[in-house]
């Protein structure tokens, strides 16, 4: 049983993700001011929270300044504000992830399971030997298996070798053709684009939001990367 | 008590004494000046009263021995008692062999003895040829001749021979006679010598005395008892020169009288009365005109009431005048007419000096150098200003607008020229800055508004999907929800795209250049849009040059731009045709086309496809947004691309262009 905490002074939105988050067994809190939200973070346990920016009296941002001035709890940041900047300033100063609205039900769901996951069951980076581990994602290549958030993923043998060049050379860009020479062990005739659409796949299915992905990133131009950044 | 002083000295009698007081003092200290000088000449510091006596008894029995011996010579020895007696004195005459010719010298005791010596050598005391000269010319007409011959220094043997030598004696007793010479002197040197350390310090009182009263009447100068204020009089009102040249035309027709006085014999009296009259007047007109000048002073600005400032002032006004004349004339003309008459005038002093010089080479070759030394500094000087006036027009012609041209050291027309351009400049910046603004200002409404939108779009999707997952018997209200969904999804992304537009359209981005493969680009595409396509039932052909080729683009916006440009392929290109992605080099640019075959037909220009959003056409009527092209079209602008459209029939053509950096 988790205490998951939704703060936007929005009611509707509120009650639109309990309902969401309702059939996942979760304990919901509510608050509608980021002075709120700070009262109910002092009184409860709470396990997660999803905080909207832009709120009366106290907004989302400082409000997560306090709490984390004394609080590791996991953040989710809810907002209308979609600019790069917003993003990148949320992330730094102390959010763990970042929703964008108007968002799609499933994603906010899937995100939040996943910061559960890491959160409490993975203890936040105890690594096994001979895995390969950036984020919520765990490669064992003695098993050939990997998981997201814990979850088993199915994944092609060519994916998983391409997933594990790229973690093991984590921040670095590898270029369609050099995947292709590294993977299928050949040179490459003009077919670089199958590598592409494998990574499209691999992307698909470790990626909550395909299209802003967290992981594998495309360097558009140049190739694709396994970010660890902020992952360590 | 002060008023009271105030008004005593403003008054007439006061000023009437101090005229008087500075009169005498002024005689006073030019008296004892001259007093003491004389003094020190007869040596009254050094010598004895008697010895000053016998010095000036002397000097004066010089005139008394000459008269003896001319009235013994002349035998009026008559009358010679009579002189000896009214003098107290007696003489003794003896010609050069001592022997004596007329005597009246008892042998009795007497002051003074003084021997006048008359000889042909003696100039000094006169000679006895001058003596008898004196005599024949007063008791014979005849002997006129004679003496002029005499006088001429034309003697005759006869003449000569009869030159004689005397020698005069005085005795002179002590208690002189009234009105003899020597009584009226033995009294001067009495006074002179009792007064003769007393002198200095009258002189120095008479001078300090005359100072006072002078400074006295040049401070109360056009004070008036009892009134207030300055009062001029009428000789004010004469021009201060004016009055200084009369009075130095009176002082030098005073000066000229005296030297006539001088040179003709007049007796002495005459002349030292005119002299002291003169000093007198000088002295009284001379203090009239400094308090006159005081007057003045006091008034304020003297200088204004003067023929000189009156004539500088009517010619300053003249000149005024003219310059004003013409500078409205320069002024009115125009820059060509300008040229030609300094041209002109120029040419006139070129014809007048070789006029001038024509048989003057030496002349010439000068006057031709002075001139260049003359013109080369203002041709230099006109190149200057042109100079900067063009460096000016350029960097505003360049889009520098906030470029000063100096116009410090310009004059007329390029002072006028260079502060329009400045004009010009500051003019277009503001213009520039506020449009700026307002697009800076559009672009942040639109995404301040989008905010806004976001978050009731955000109930409406989630509640839209919570009514199609509801388990209900009306399958029409899960049909109803879809279309909600679907249709507010679309307005999300609709509301992302004109977010973007706008900041893409002004420019309102961050833009990081880096090297970008097409090759690669193109492949990470193909990967991307591989399922759409096959979605689509379109054929994706690539095709690229071996080698890699490279452009500055930021990596995404240019995805942006590929997303963008897909994205209409997949919607809008005829199912089971073949879509064409060609990478060219064609020399240093890169050209990336698009090539597809439209569903529908194209009928609206490539301007309309892309300004369609802008310009609120009614071609929009198609499926989606008209948001990607204009998107796509900006942002390749932004990284110095450019995005060019061309529709053949339903041949549907998308050309990009960057440079090529290999």
């Amino acid at each position: 049983m988790y205490n998951i905490l939704i703060c936007d002074d929005e009611k509707d939105i509120v009650n639109a993700l309990k309902i969401y988050l309702s059939d996942m067994n979760y304990t919901l809190l509510e608050a509608y001011t980021g002075k709120e939200a700070l009262n109910v973070v002092s009184r409860r346990e709470v396990h997660l929270i999803l905080m909207d920016i832009m709120m009366p009296e106290m907004d989302g941002i400082s409000a997560m300044v306090k709490i984390r001035e004394q609080n590791n709890v996991p953040i989710i940041l809810l907002t209308a504000k979609g600019e790069d900047t917003d993003k990148i300033l949320g992330l730094n100063i102390g959010a763990d992830d970042y929703i964008t609205k108007p968002f799609h039900p499933v994603e906010v769901a899937a995100r939040v399971k996943s910061q559960l996951r890491r959160y409490m069951q993975l203890g936040g980076g105890e690594v096994k030997p001979q895995m390969l581990c950036i984020g919520g994602i765990e490669l064992d290549d003695k098993a050939k298996s990997v998981t997201l958030d814990g979850d088993e993923l199915a994944l092609t043998p060519t994916e998983y070798d391409i997933l594990k060049l790229l973690m093991e050379n984590s921040d670095r860009v590898f270029s369609p053709k050099e995947i292709y020479k590294r993977v299928w062990l050949d040179a490459p005739l003009g077919n670089e684009s199958t590598v592409a659409v494998h990574i499209r796949h691999l992307r698909e299915k470790i990626e909550i939001n395909p299209a802003d992905p967290r992981y594998l990133k495309v360097v558009w131009g140049q190739g694709y990367k396994m970010e660890k950044g902020k992952w360590k | 008590m002060e008023m009271k002083k105030r008004q005593w000295t403003h008054g007439l009698p006061a000023k009437i004494f101090a005229f008087f007081l500075l009169t005498i003092m002024a005689c006073l200290t030019v008296g004892s000046a001259a007093g003491a000088s004389l003094l020190m000449n007869h040596n009254f510091y050094t010598k004895s009263i008697n010895e000053i006596k016998e010095d000036t008894f002397y000097s004066v029995g010089h005139n008394v021995s000459y008269t003896i011996l001319r009235k013994v010579l002349s035998e009026d020895v008559q009358n010679m008692a009579e002189y000896c007696r009214n003098r107290n004195l007696s003489a003794v005459i003896s010609d050069k062999d001592g022997r004596t010719v007329w005597s009246n010298y008892s042998g009795e005791e007497v002051a003074w003895k003084f021997e006048y010596n008359y000889s042909e050598d003696n100039t000094f005391y006169g000679t006895v040829k001058e003596v008898r000269i004196f005599i024949a010319t007063e008791k014979d007409e005849t002997t006129s001749k004679k003496v002029e011959r005499l006088m001429e220094g034309d003697a005759s043997e006869e003449d000569i021979s009869s030159i004689e030598e005397y020698t005069v004696q005085m005795y002179l007793k002590d208690g002189f006679p009234n009105q003899s010479e020597f009584s009226a002197v033995n009294l001067l040197v009495n006074i002179g010598f009792a007064l003769r350390y007393w002198i200095y310090p009258i002189g120095i009182l008479a001078l300090l005395l005359t100072v006072g009263s002078f400074v006295f009447l040049i401070c109360n100068a056009g004070h008036k008892a009892g009134q207030e204020g300055i009062h001029a009089s009428e000789v004010v009102r004469i021009p201060f020169d004016l009055l200084t040249l009369i009075l130095i035309l009176a002082v030098s027709l005073a000066v000229n009288v005296t030297e006539d006085f001088m040179y003709r014999d007049y007796p002495d009296a005459i002349v030292i009365a005119n002299l002291a009259a003169e000093f007198m007047i000088g002295l009284i007109v001379g203090t009239f005109y400094c308090m006159n000048f005081a007057v003045r002073v006091k008034l304020g600005s003297w200088w204004r009431n003067t023929v000189i400032y009156k004539l500088l002032v009517l010619f300053a006004r003249i000149g005024k005048i003219i310059g004003w004349g013409l500078s409205v004339l320069l002024r009115n003309l125009t820059f060509i007419w300008k040229a030609a008459i300094l041209v002109f005038v120029i040419t006139l002093a070129e014809l007048l000096g070789i006029m001038i010089c024509y048989w003057e080479t030496d002349n010439l070759i000068i006057l031709w150098i002075l001139e260049k030394i003359i013109l080369i500094p203002v041709i230099l000087y006109v190149t200057l200003v042109l100079h900067r006036l063009q460096k000016g027009s350029q960097a505003i012609a360049k889009g520098d607008l906030s470029y000063q041209v100096d116009t410090r050291f310009m004059l007329w027309d390029f002072k006028q020229h260079g502060e329009n351009l400045n004009s010009i400049g500051s003019g277009m910046t503001h213009a520039v800055e506020d449009r700026l603004k307002s697009e800076r200002f559009k672009t942040e409404l639109i995404t301040n508004v989008s905010h806004d939108i976001k978050t009731p779009l955000t109930s409406i999707i989630n509640y839209a999907d919570l009514i199609c997952k509801e388990e209900t018997e009306n399958e029409k209200v899960t049909e109803y929800a879809g279309v909600l969904l679907r249709q507010s999804e679309r307005l999300k992304k609709l509301i992302e795209n004109l977010v973007e537009a706008s900041k893409a359209s002004t420019g309102n981005i961050d833009v990081h250049l880096t090297p970008c493969e097409v090759g690669v680009l193109l492949t990470q595409t193909a990967g991307e849009y591989e399922q759409r396509l096959r979605d689509s039932n379109l054929e994706l052909i690539i095709k690229q040059q071996s080698d890699p080729v490279m452009i500055l683009a930021d990596g995404r916006h240019i995805w942006r731009v590929f997303d963008n440009l897909m994205n209409n392929i997949c919607k809008y290109a005829q199912s089971g045709t073949r879509v064409y992605l060609n990478v060219e080099e064609k020399g240093r640019e890169v050209v990336i086309a698009f090539k597809n075959t439209s569903k529908y037909p194209l009928d609206i220009s490539t301007e309309e496809l892309l300004e369609r959003f802008v310009r609120g056409d009614s071609s929009r009527t198609m499926d989606g947004n008209g948001l990607g092209l204009s998107i796509a079209q900006s942002l390749t602008e932004l990284q110095n691309g450019n995005l060019e459209l061309t529709v053949d029939a339903d041949l549907f053509k998308v050309i990009l262009r960057f440079k090529n950096i290999r």
